[in-house]
């Protein structure tokens, strides 16, 4: 599966640790500066995908979760996955080594 | 949360499965972790949820679609063949289809029509500014059994100063002649206070219109244009404000026209009569402020309340001002009561009654056609359980079904609405063509779309909720069991009983029409077979009004009538000629007023005598076949200058002499320095002001002795109206070229104007009883017609078993009398608790009058046992071995 902006994001908030969906959402918010927000449509759309594809799996809550919500699933990144994102990040680096030979200047 | 469950619905059932909860949880979240930073914020967090939600779920639907690889369905190609599909199935059952779409199309047009009328007379504010807080005042006199009286100009200046009233004006409606523009024309006129404009918060579609000045000091030569006379007298002169035109042979100067549609006054409610005035010109008021014309009424008041003050409030402030005034000047005003009501319920209080029946005539019809509608429908549909059996067990979706049943009913109701369109259309144009009930130009109205949508959706609704329900009861039923016994699956004891209860329905909202109708007519009858106390065969009236500018004096006036009586007994085929300053019947004000009796003791102030004042020529009486009880009529040598003479009504006579005893006694007329006038004779009484007036006491002058500058000519002749008119125009125009002239009306004619209100509403009232029980009796045949069919094979038993064809008539026929009984019960306590409103329309008759409500059931009756019958007598004559074999 082509991995898009949105569902890479969602792989790299995955990356060291697995979360349910508004730690997903609150993690790309926060590490974009609040530029990316993913709205629950979008979200579990992209995680629909990315679970058939296998990229990530659910698995049940962590012990040391809170306990509040019972029903709520989290989501793992799957080695599949993670060698999907390398392989992205590699490409993203890749293009990244190309701008700055063609002396494209790398800032936010 | 349970408005973003709402929104969730965008996405696919299979997606919501796996995902709702955690999209409801998140969406919680968001929000909660939103909720500090104010409810723009939380706005703008709900708007990304809505469209990410639609967005997302369409996404998501249309990635379902591809994966599941479904061919997608192409919506405007399926839609096509459902159509197709739909009207192929109806045409199939022309009947059925006909009739619904006819009902549907009555209905609605009938429904749309009324009410339009309705809408526009009732609910509609007038066209002022604020119309809410304008009332007319009115004076009032109990000994004269006058509730509403114009006003004196002084009277009028005492009360508008009430601290209630934002500002009044008076006005007068009058007739004046145009000259100048062809023949000489008579157009009418609004002469109206500088003020009123302002009282009504109009201005003026070009020019100005009057100011306070115009109407003060002697110079007031100007005048104002309705609308549509600028358009059809001046042909719409773009330059008309600033010309000079010649009213009443003077000039006067067009300083505006007034916008369209502007009228005033509205039309009002007077002495239990509609009047529309409708004028064409608008001349200034001047106010008459000699103290001896106190006494003096002639004229009207409309005001303005002040911003939140109650008419109630008004009311008892004028009231008040009525009583101080009458203290004040007691010669004039003892018992003379002034008080104020708000326009718009004094504009259509006459017609108010007729049109709520009209309503109530509509709205029972809407009932019968929708039950009716529904019972054909349900009729048809147990017919089709054996088809749409058939067609679910080879394969076909509840929902496939489901759509195919509702296309057919879209189908219906489109037909249905485009054809109610198209007679609402016609009905209304119809109703203002013959405008039976003298609708008003400002009340009438186009069709309205809000009332044709609001009717259209409630009988669309019936077709498609009875529509429906064979395909919901095909898809609840045991499909094997349906097509193993067509017979049994159809039958189903609780449509039965859905069709029975429709029909009871039915006949009892036509009974209730029926009974109403009846009612009507009887009253008609009644009210017609009263004796006007006078005879209108052969004899036709044409109005004269003499113009004050050129017949300003007795003399010129008692001249030209005088030339117009010889003149006109000159024209062919005329048997009779008088004249007289009343009509009977004719909606004019009379003149009524006070005598005294010389002879009599004083009577005390207040308490006065009142009589109807006629001036007449000699042969009035015989024009009109009065009878001579006593003494002499008039004759031509009671002249100017002969001893004064009246003649008496038999009812003011009996009222002070024996009978036989009234002539040489002398009346004084008004006041006491009138000079005696000598009774010789008694004349048969007249109800003067129509059919259900009082025999009014009157007394009659010579006109030669008293004329008057607006009288009638009544002219007797075996020739008709419209054919003696010409003649008699030409006469006219032979004594006074000037003078305009109206059309003769037969005197028949003016009588049948005063019964028009009740008549419409006796036609109408029919003819929507008529369209129930005919819609009542089909539907009962319907029903058991289609209850004979489903019985075939029970029936055919029976017959096998030995019953004879009159016990198998029995059997059907009773389940019809018994359908037919329970509505009769039902329409007769509906009829009676209903009827109670007519009251005030249908006079002479009481609401529950039993020939009403016999004839009605027994039309009811003989209509729906030969409905029930001929379905019974079909069922006997079937072979009952072709009833079991077709099963």
């Amino acid at each position: 599966m082509e991995l898009t902006p949105t569902t890479c994001q969602i792989l790299l908030a995955l990356a060291d640790r697995d979360l349910h969906g508004y730690g997903i959402m609150a993690d790309v918010l926060e590490r974009t500066d609040g530029r990316l927000r993913l709205w629950p449509g979008i979200l579990y759309g992209s995680l629909k995908r990315l679970s058939d594809t296998g990229l990530v799996e659910e698995v049940d809550p962590p012990r040391d979760a809170p306990r509040d919500r019972m029903s709520r699933r989290f989501y793992r990144l799957t080695a599949a996955g993670r060698k999907a994102l390398g392989r992205e990040m590699a490409r993203l680096a890749r293009d990244v080594q190309t701008a700055r030979a063609r002396k494209i200047t790398v800032r936010d | 949360m349970k408005l973003y469950r709402l929104l969730a619905r965008a996405f696919p059932p299979a997606f919501r499965r796996r995902y709702e909860e955690e999209l409801a949880e998140t969406a919680a979240e968001l929000l909660q972790s939103e909720q500090s930073r104010g409810p723009w914020r939380r706005l703008r967090v709900w708007v990304g949820l809505s469209v990410d939600a639609v967005a997302r779920g369409l996404a998501e639907r249309r990635a379902e679609r591809v994966a599941t690889a479904q061919p997608r369905p192409r919506l405007g190609r399926s839609i096509a063949s459902e159509c197709r599909h739909a009207v192929r199935a109806l045409a199939g059952r022309p009947i059925f289809s006909v009739t619904i779409v006819g009902l549907l199309a009555i209905t609605m047009g009938a429904n749309t029509a009324v009410f339009s009328v309705i809408d526009a007379a009732l609910l509609r504010p007038l066209p002022y500014a604020n119309p809410e807080r304008l009332v007319l005042l009115w004076e009032s006199y109990a000994a004269m059994h006058l509730t509403t009286m114009p006003w004196s100009d002084l009277d009028y200046l005492d009360v508008r100063a009430a601290t209630s009233l934002e500002s009044a004006a008076i006005f007068r409606p009058r007739r004046v002649v145009l000259t100048g523009h062809g023949d000489a024309v008579s157009l009418r006129a609004s002469i109206v206070e500088g003020g009123l404009f302002g009282v009504l918060g109009v201005s003026a579609g070009q020019g100005r219109v009057f100011n306070e000045d115009d109407t003060r000091g002697p110079h007031h030569d100007v005048a104002l244009l309705s609308h549509a006379s600028w358009q059809t007298r001046f042909g719409a002169d773009p330059a008309i404000v600033g010309r000079s035109i010649s009213i009443d042979y003077r000039p006067v100067t067009v300083i505006g026209v007034l916008p369209p549609g502007f009228s005033f006054p509205p039309p009002v409610t007077y002495n239990g009569q509609m009047i529309a005035v409708e004028p064409e010109i608008y001349l200034p008021y001047e106010l008459k402020t000699e103290p001896d014309e106190r006494g003096s009424h002639n004229a009207f008041v409309i005001a303005r309340l002040k911003p939140g003050v109650p008419v109630q409030a008004a009311q008892a402030e004028v009231a008040a001002i009525g009583e101080r005034v009458a203290r004040q000047y007691p010669e004039t005003n003892t018992d003379m009561h002034m008080s104020a009501t708000s326009l718009h319920a004094q504009s259509v209080v006459s017609i108010r009654t007729t049109l709520f029946v009209l309503l109530a005539a509509v709205g029972g019809v809407l009932l019968i056609a929708c039950a009716s509608i529904a019972n054909l429908i349900l009729a048809r549909g147990s017919g089709r359980g054996r088809e749409i059996a058939l067609r679910a067990s080879l394969g076909a979706s509840r929902a496939s079904l489901v759509r195919q049943l509702l296309f057919e009913s879209a189908m219906l109701g489109v037909a249905g609405t485009a054809l109610g369109f198209l007679v609402a259309q016609w009905i209304s144009t119809g109703l203002v063509a013959l405008n039976p009930i003298e609708l008003p130009a400002m009340f009438q109205s186009a069709i309205d779309w809000r009332v044709l949508g609001f009717t259209a959706a409630l009988t669309v609704a019936a077709v498609f909720t009875f529509g429906l329900i064979p395909a919901l009861q095909g898809s609840r039923t045991d499909l094997r069991l349906m097509l193993h016994s067509g017979a049994r699956t159809s039958g189903l004891p609780a449509d039965r009983r859905t069709k029975a209860a429709l029909a009871v329905v039915q006949v009892a909202l036509a009974l209730m029409l029926l009974v109403g109708s009846g009612l009507a007519l009887r009253s008609l009858a009644r009210l017609w077979n009263l004796d006007p106390g006078f005879r209108p065969e052969h004899a036709a009236a044409l109005r004269i009004t003499l113009p004050p500018t050129r017949y300003d004096s007795e003399s010129s006036q008692r001249a030209f009538e005088g030339r117009l009586r010889l003149r006109l007994r000159q024209v062919p085929g005329v048997s009779r000629v008088s004249t007289s300053t009343l009509l009977p019947f004719a909606t004019q004000i009379q003149h009524t007023g006070d005598y005294m009796v010389v002879g009599l003791p004083p009577r005390k102030v207040g308490d006065y005598l009142i009589a109807t004042y006629q001036s007449t020529s000699p042969e009035y009486p015989a024009s009109l076949s009065l009878r001579i009880l006593e003494g002499r009529g008039f004759t031509d040598t009671d002249a100017a200058g002969a001893p004064l003479v009246a003649l008496v009504s038999e009812s003011l006579a009996l009222r002070h002499w024996p009978a036989g005893h009234a002539s040489g006694h002398q009346l004084r007329l008004g006041d006491p320095d009138d000079p005696p006038r000598t009774v010789i004779g008694v004349v048969s009484d007249v109800r003067m002001e129509g059919f259900a007036s009082r025999f009014a006491p009157s007394i009659y002058l010579p006109i030669s002795q008293l004329p008057l500058a607006d009288f009638w000519l009544i002219v007797t002749s075996p020739r008709p109206a419209d054919q003696l008119s010409a003649d008699v125009r030409a006469a006219i125009r032979e004594i006074d070229p000037g003078l305009p002239v109206g059309a003769m009306r037969a005197l028949v004619d003016v009588m049948g104007d005063t019964i028009k209100t009740p008549r419409f509403a006796t036609i109408i009232l029919s003819a929507f009883a008529g369209t129930a029980l005919l819609i009542a009796a089909i539907g009962l045949y319907g029903v058991l017609t289609f209850d004979a069919l489903e019985r075939r094979r029970e029936l055919g038993v029976r017959v096998a078993l030995g019953a004879t064809p009159a016990s198998i008539r029995r059997l059907l026929v009773g389940r019809g009398v018994r359908i037919v009984a329970a509505g009769v019960m039902l329409g007769a306590v509906g009829a009676l608790a209903s009827t109670r409103l007519l009251a005030g329309v249908f006079v002479e008759v009481p609401h529950a009058d039993a020939v009403a409500f016999a004839a009605a059931t027994a039309l009811l009756a003989v209509t729906t046992l030969v409905a029930t019958w001929l379905p019974a007598r079909r069922a006997t004559r079937t072979d009952p071995i072709d009833a079991l074999r077709t099963q």
